[in-house]
């Protein structure tokens, strides 16, 4: 698996993530915000690259 | 109307006119991805608040949804997918060989343009997510015409860019549904999981109680039971999957069996979402300005764009605008092949741009998005039966004694049997609704099996030798 790929499953998993832990009180809701954006930039940057190409 | 036509693909090949080649063929996964993009889509963020304001109980909406949404599967996996993989040709050529050329120009024209309101809703959605940075106003539930100069621009500035992605084909279309569905699947979860935070749930039982025995109708609307729900869920794509729409999308599938992904659409699209995005509004109308309007008796807007940005920020607003286009692409896609099967001299890249002018036109007013969950029941009750004429036609022309493909082997431009069986259930079941004031979801599966018996019958009397 490329790094591309790994870093494109990171940020979905960063977007599964960023409510449950602001759920759980952990993050706020700015944070969450954040980690959500910034996930989903990367993740279209990432797996435009290379998601097609496996389809 | 959407800028300046763009530079497009001379030719989109498409086998239009003939079966497509086995060369052609596309796997399960090519599917999964188209169907979760377009069912988990911008209106989802509508049709899950609309069913708050409907009243729903907590049973009705888990239990009557899942029913639902599995007797769509089931549809579109043994009707559509099976029809799809024998005859591998679009609905539109399928049609002209059973109707006639005339008859199916109709037909086209009117599903043509359906279809662009529907998209047009999509564009709407949209539209309220883009908004937000110009500060436009956003309609109202009982709007229905523009709301201002900014409205304006942005729906045409968006349904431009949609268009412009639906006229380079299919594959266009598959592969932006690809990137965009499982991104956007886990916001519409975001979404779902704020607002539960938002409304103090901490156990399955106060989840529950969100909805609990369900409660009366927000003004203007009609109060939906479980038979409402799962007729309703059921019947929603009832064009696509019964109404046959979807042939032009299965004739690529290897196997009928790829009609199963349509569950992705079904379950993640109008289940979780659908719940996520009533979630969100059961929060919004917690507020003290819906509460006002509740209290003066008007019903709260629905509004995605605010909805989602209030939830989880600026990645909302992306997944309201990501969502609507991934809904609106394959529906102007599928637009232009009707238009096309009119004139079958124009590219598929030309007549989806036309397609797309005509929805962004549409999108400009907020009727078709505010009342959707009427608009979406006529829409299905309009085109599902003549998916009837198709399967009988298909399965029951040789039991029934009648000539299959009867309009392509006598020669004839217009099968009248198809006209009168479309014409007589349409006028028997839709004035059930409208005179005995019955749903018009419960409607729909009895006119297309009346439909698709109508057509053997007027067949049987009304085809001559060949």
């Amino acid at each position: 698996m490329s790094i591309i790929k790994v870093i494109s499953y990171l940020c979905l998993l960063a977007v599964l993530l960023s409510p449950i832990l602001f759920f759980a009180d952990v993050l706020t809701q700015s944070q969450m915000n954040i980690a959500l954006l910034g996930a989903t930039v990367v993740w279209f940057a990432t797996a435009s690259t290379w998601i097609n190409k496996e389809a | 109307m959407p800028p300046e036509a763009p530079v497009i693909p001379a030719e989109v090949h498409e086998y239009e006119r003939e079966p497509v080649p086995s060369s052609a063929w596309k796997g399960w996964k090519s599917f999964l991805g188209m169907y979760a993009g377009e069912h988990a889509a911008g209106t989802e963020f509508v049709i899950g608040p609309l069913f708050l304001t409907a009243g729903v109980s907590a049973f009705d909406l888990l239990v009557g949804l899942f029913l639902g949404n599995l007797l769509a599967v089931l549809s579109w996996r043994y009707i559509t997918a099976a029809v799809a993989t024998d005859v591998r040709l679009t609905l539109y050529y399928q049609l002209e060989k059973i109707c006639g050329r005339r008859l199916v120009t109709a037909y086209n024209l009117a599903n043509g343009i359906l279809f662009c309101f529907l998209a047009g809703a999509m564009i709407t959605v949209s539209a309220t997510a883009v908004g937000i940075p110009f500060d436009m106003e956003m309609p109202k539930l009982t709007d229905t015409m523009p709301n201002g100069i900014t409205w304006i621009v942005v729906v045409l500035a968006i349904g431009a860019v949609i268009s412009i992605i639906a006229a380079r084909g299919y594959d266009t279309v598959s592969k932006f549904a690809n990137i965009a569905s499982p991104w956007m699947v886990l916001i519409f979860l975001a979404c779902g999981v704020v607002a539960l935070k938002g409304l103090g749930v901490a156990s399955f039982a106060d989840f529950w109680n969100i909805f609990g025995e369900g409660r009366e109708p927000f003004p203007g609307q009609i109060k939906y039971t479980f038979w409402h729900v799962v007729l309703w869920s059921w019947f929603c794509n009832a064009a696509m999957h019964i109404g046959m729409s979807d042939l032009s999308v299965f004739r690529y599938a290897k196997k009928a069996s790829s009609g199963w992904t349509t569950a992705a659409g079904m379950y993640v699209g109008h289940y979780l979402a659908w719940i996520c995005a009533c979630l969100l509004y059961a929060l919004y109308i917690r507020t003290g300005d819906a509460q006002a309007m509740l209290a003066a008796g008007q019903a709260p807007p629905v509004a995605p764009g605010p909805m989602a940005y209030q939830a989880v920020g600026i990645a909302g607003l992306i997944c309201v605008v990501v969502a609507g286009w991934t809904t609106a692409n394959p529906t102007i896609y599928r637009a232009g092949l009707a238009f096309q099967a009119i004139a079958p001299k124009l590219s598929t890249a030309r007549v989806t741009m036309i397609a797309g002018a005509v929805a962004t036109v549409a999108g400009l007013f907020p009727a078709f998005a505010m009342q959707l969950l009427d608009f979406v029941a006529v829409y299905g009750f309009i085109l599902a039966p003549v998916g009837a004429i198709i399967v009988f036609d298909h399965y029951f022309a040789g039991s029934a004694g009648i000539v299959q493909n009867y309009a392509e082997k006598a020669g004839i431009n217009f099968n009248l049997a198809v006209l009168l069986a479309w014409g007589i259930s349409m006028a028997i079941f839709y004035s059930i609704s409208a005179f005995g004031g019955v749903f018009l979801s419960f409607l729909t599966l009895p006119a297309w099996l009346s439909c698709g018996a109508l057509y053997l019958v007027f067949s049987k009397f009304l085809q001559k030798k060949i």
